[in-house]
């Protein structure tokens, strides 16, 4: 059977999709019981403190909590193919609406921290590669560690007692915006590109200064995994048999160098989307230090207060959000590898 | 003046054991050979030999621990020992490497054609005009079947023996005065062997190059090679003539190694080897071969001299030309 | 001269040091890092210089001086005290969760490598939901749910990581099973579980020995954040998570002392133990051994 390259991707966006479904439904589950099993009892943080049994037990009912928890959850999953991903216990603001508000803001924060990581980390690490165990190497191994060993938040802390407090370079960590600054008409939500797209220069200025300081942690400590899987990644194409071959036909360093980063390409992507997805988790944390009103911020929250609809949606949009990252990159990877 | 000279080339990879005690393997010791032009030669040893790091030597490709602790290499009369963090001035342009695995030697992610006009255009033989046409001829005098269509088709693609065709249209594309075949036909079926020989064999003939094919197949050195070198633990036990080695092999390994032909085998039987390869980090003094030689005297303790045997064929040997099957 | 017999043992000790380290200097870093820290913590009842609980009412919040070595904090507590308890803290928490991780990890990998089947399937679709599923909430939901309790932070964090144990042992034995010394056992007629136990477990071990540190590492760091996060560990525990969450609140009025010593420790601690895993690794792996300029 002779395939020709488009159908095989068209296959395997199919496959992909179908695959995906069992997972999402895997961890939507999961996190379902596990916050009902837990010890917080939303009813009575709704109804507060003067309500009696016999409200208690109605808000129950209405909550339908009185259910057995698998009809509870083949409910929610009916909803949610609906597109009602439920209500906040906390003022009654529907969950879809608040994703929709939210969820920019933490794209914002994980896509320019990857891409200014990306930057930095992926030619530290292919130079070290190319002379592994030299003082370079050495010195960014180490650098790349210690990122990884500095907790997020205690960075975020550190930066702001230093920028804001004793240098005032950075403004006040709270929110996007500075307060006597207009906010743009929200478009994409945004706040960058909605100030691009309204020339709210004031505004966009505003909101850059906001997020340099949180952009500049998160990077760092993004950089630190990207160094040591590139450094990896390198290394085994450096000593792979093409390049030595290529090495004995006397080829210039930077046709060598071109040669590794074309092969390197591939992996390097994988990996870039595996920090992209993980690092979407981890910016809750960046979030609530600097105020962003993120997802994450939010959810975080919740989870503390056991806010189930809100959890629910929280981690519903991180796994699907996951899910499209990997296909997105998976299928990058095969539209660049001759190998297909 | 020889093409290609070796003069007494040392090298030694130098390390720290965990006990942070050095250690050195002495892994060629005094190789000394020479070539000239418009000829092929054969070099043949087990494994460990050092056949491999002599053509890597030659390219000045040796990395750290390797070091050349001492001697010369003379292509036209210029020294050209580098390591391999400096450039060369000869790799890929005038000496040239077929290496041992074709499969994985080339770039996965260039064509086949892009390879061997960037082949060119690296060393500058060729403006980008030519290059196409030149790499296009190139593959049809390696005898690789639909030469245009396989310029665009990616390595993963060939078959071994095809690839290893690519390699030796790469391999000469620049004209060098020198080829290097590492073990060119590993890997390969037999018929596939013979068709690569000939057809290197052919072309080096047609452009006057010279050629070394490092091997441990002896078949090969019979057939396609005008001179042949033996090594064994780093050294050049016997140099000289094909005919003349095989005719009257002075050394005792180069005896035993033609008397482990089947043909050999099946005349004269066979004697098992008691001693496991030579330790390269205690080598010790005197003659290496001395363990596994059934010839073996007190004066053995002391290193061999080079000894002339008619016109250009030498052994490292106390006892040249003495037969061990007495 | 002196042969390597005649040297005296603490020569040979030395210089097998000197041989590791310069083999690997991170593991010879990360190794006395981890050991420091052990051996404050072992040692914390005696060197603090006052309880970590014990508050000065009259001293909240002094910067570090003569009296309190690191400041005091917002209860005036003395940070100094305080970061070295943390330690107890730290290594109690993560020696236990590695425990759980092995004895949970390990044999999951064995069987999974091994015999492959349901198992296998089991773990691998596990592994799908964690590399999909941001594990630090997956823990935050599971220790909200079961209580503020030591024990089940450290239950927590031993289980989840066990399946990405789990998978670093399935590679060493996938890669074990095909050797030919393995496959010449199970011809000689040995069961299932002597080739598993005996065979192949003693060559995996190696393999997998550099990412226990790691995984340690690993559980320093969340169990930390999910103190900082409120969650798990309650006041005036000092926990070094739960110590900058306190200190969060003063960055801003500029009390740096109470968040920055005990993130130094943290971190400090994690590196080590980062260190001491790549180390390892450099190390055992012969593949990846430094090469000597």
């Amino acid at each position: 059977m002779i395939t020709t390259r488009r159908s095989r991707i068209i296959r395997f966006l199919f496959v992909r999709l179908f695959v995906s479904i069992p997972v999402i439904l895997g961890i939507v589950f999961l996190t379902f019981m596990l916050i009902r099993i837990g010890g917080q009892d939303p009813v009575a943080m709704i109804a507060g403190p003067v309500a009696d049994s016999a409200m208690l037990s109605a808000i129950r009912t209405q909550l339908q909590l009185d259910q057995p928890l698998l009809q509870q959850f083949l409910n929610y999953v009916l909803l949610v193919s609906q597109g009602d991903l439920g209500v906040s216990w906390q003022g009654g603001i529907p969950v879809l609406s608040e994703i929709k508000q939210l969820f920019p803001a933490t794209l914002e924060l994980v896509f320019l921290s990857v891409g200014l990581a990306a930057l930095i980390g992926v030619p530290i690490g292919m130079r070290s590669a190319f002379k592994p165990n030299g003082w370079f190497d050495q010195l960014t191994r180490f650098c790349s560690l210690a990122g990884f060993s500095m907790p997020t938040y205690w960075l975020g802390l550190m930066a702001i007692f230093v920028f804001f407090y004793l240098l005032r370079w950075a403004p006040a960590p709270m929110g996007r915006l500075g307060v006597d600054v207009a906010t743009p008409a929200v478009v994409t939500g945004s706040v960058l590109i909605d100030c691009l797209l309204e020339g709210n220069w004031n505004a966009l200025s505003s909101a850059l200064s906001h997020l340099a300081l949180p952009v500049l942690c998160f990077a760092l400590l993004a950089a630190a995994p990207i160094i040591k899987q590139t450094r990896a990644i390198m290394l085994e194409i450096v000593g792979s048999d093409y390049v030595r071959y290529a090495r004995a036909n006397g080829f210039s360093k930077k046709t060598i160098e071109k040669i590794a980063l074309r092969n390197a390409a591939g992996p390097l992507l994988t990996f870039l989307g595996l920090e992209l997805t993980s690092l979407l988790a981890a910016a809750a944390l960046i979030e609530y230090i600097f105020s962003l009103s993120g997802l994450g911020q939010w959810g975080l929250n919740a989870i503390l207060l056991g806010d189930f609809a809100v959890v629910q949606g929280y981690v519903l949009t991180l796994a699907l959000s996951s899910m499209l990252i990997f296909m997105v990159i998976d299928l990058m990877v095969l539209l660049l590898e001759p190998r297909n | 003046m020889s093409l290609i000279s070796i003069e007494d080339l040392h090298v030694h990879f130098i390390s720290t054991g965990i006990d942070n005690q050095l250690i050195t393997a002495k892994a060629l010791n005094g190789v000394s050979f020479s070539l000239e032009a418009g000829q092929v030669m054969g070099i043949v040893g087990e494994t460990g030999a050092g056949k491999s790091l002599t053509a890597n030597s030659i390219l000045g490709l040796l990395r750290p621990p390797a070091k050349i602790v001492k001697g010369r290499i003379l292509f036209n009369g210029e020294d050209i020992r580098v390591h391999d963090h400096e450039s060369s001035s000869v790799r890929g342009k005038l000496i040239t490497l077929i290496p041992q695995s074709p499969k994985t030697s080339l770039d996965p992610t260039a064509r086949i054609g892009d390879q061997l006009i960037r082949m060119q255009v690296e060393h500058r033989t060729a403006n980008d005009s030519d290059a196409y046409a030149r790499a296009l001829n190139m593959l049809e005098q390696v005898q690789i079947p639909d030469p245009s269509r396989r310029m665009n088709a990616w390595p993963h693609e060939l078959s071994g023996g095809m690839a290893q065709r690519v390699l030796i249209a790469a391999s000469l594309i620049n004209s060098p005065k020198l080829v290097i075949a590492d073990e060119p036909t590993t890997g390969l079926d037999l018929t596939v062997q013979a068709e690569i020989l000939d057809t290197l064999r052919k072309l080096v003939n047609a452009n006057n190059m010279s050629s070394i094919i490092i091997t441990h197949d002896l078949g090969i050195v019979a057939h396609y090679c005008d001179r042949m070198a033996v090594m064994f633990a780093g050294s050049v036990v016997e140099e000289g003539d094909v005919v003349s080695v095989f005719k009257k092999p002075l050394h005792p390994y180069t005896q035993s190694l033609i008397a482990s032909t089947p043909k050999q085998i099946a005349k004269n039987g066979y004697k098992r080897i008691t001693t496991g390869p030579p330790d390269l980090y205690n080598l010790g003094n005197g003659c290496s071969y001395k363990d596994r030689c059934n010839k073996a005297q007190p004066i053995c303790e002391t290193s061999p001299q080079l000894v002339s045997v008619d016109s250009g064929h030498k052994t490292l040997c106390h006892f040249p030309g003495q037969s061990t099957n007495a | 001269m002196f042969t390597k017999k005649d040297s005296s043992a603490v020569v040979n000790f030395v210089n097998y040091s000197l041989g590791i380290s310069r083999r690997s200097p991170t593991f010879a870093v990360g190794f006395s890092i981890v050991g420091l820290f052990l051996l404050l913590a072992m040692l914390a009842d005696f060197i603090a210089p006052y309880s970590p609980t014990q508050s000065f009412s009259y001293n909240v919040l002094n910067p570090p001086d003569g009296r309190f070595l690191l400041g005091s904090d917002g209860n005036g507590m003395d940070v100094f005290s305080r970061v070295l308890h943390g330690c107890r803290y730290a290594f109690g928490i993560s020696i236990p969760a590695g425990l759980i991780m092995i004895s949970i990890g390990v044999p999951l990998g064995l069987v999974a490598g091994y015999r492959g089947g349901f198992i296998d399937e089991v773990l691998l679709r596990i592994l799908d939901v964690l590399r999909s599923f941001p594990t630090i909430i997956l823990a935050l939901a599971v220790v909200a749910a079961m209580g503020q309790s030591l024990t089940s932070m450290v239950l927590v964090i031993g289980v989840l990581d066990s399946p990405i144990f789990a998978r670093v042992v399935r590679a060493e034995v996938l890669a074990l099973r095909s050797s030919t010394f393995v496959m010449a056992a199970i011809a000689m007629g040995n069961p299932a579980w002597r080739v598993m136990f005996v065979h192949i477990l003693p060559n995996a071990i190696l393999g997998v020995t550099a990412q226990l540190p790691m995984r340690m590492a690993w559980a320093v760091r969340i169990s930390a954040t999910l103190a900082f996060i409120g969650v798990g560990i309650q006041a005036p525990t000092p926990e070094w998570g739960a110590m900058i969450r306190q200190g969060a609140e003063y960055v801003i009025t500029g009390e740096w002392w109470v968040a920055l010593f005990p993130g130094i420790a943290l971190m400090l601690l994690v590196l080590g133990f980062n260190l001491l895993g790549d180390g390892l690794s450099d190390i055992l792996d012969p593949r990846r051994r430094s090469v000597d300029k």
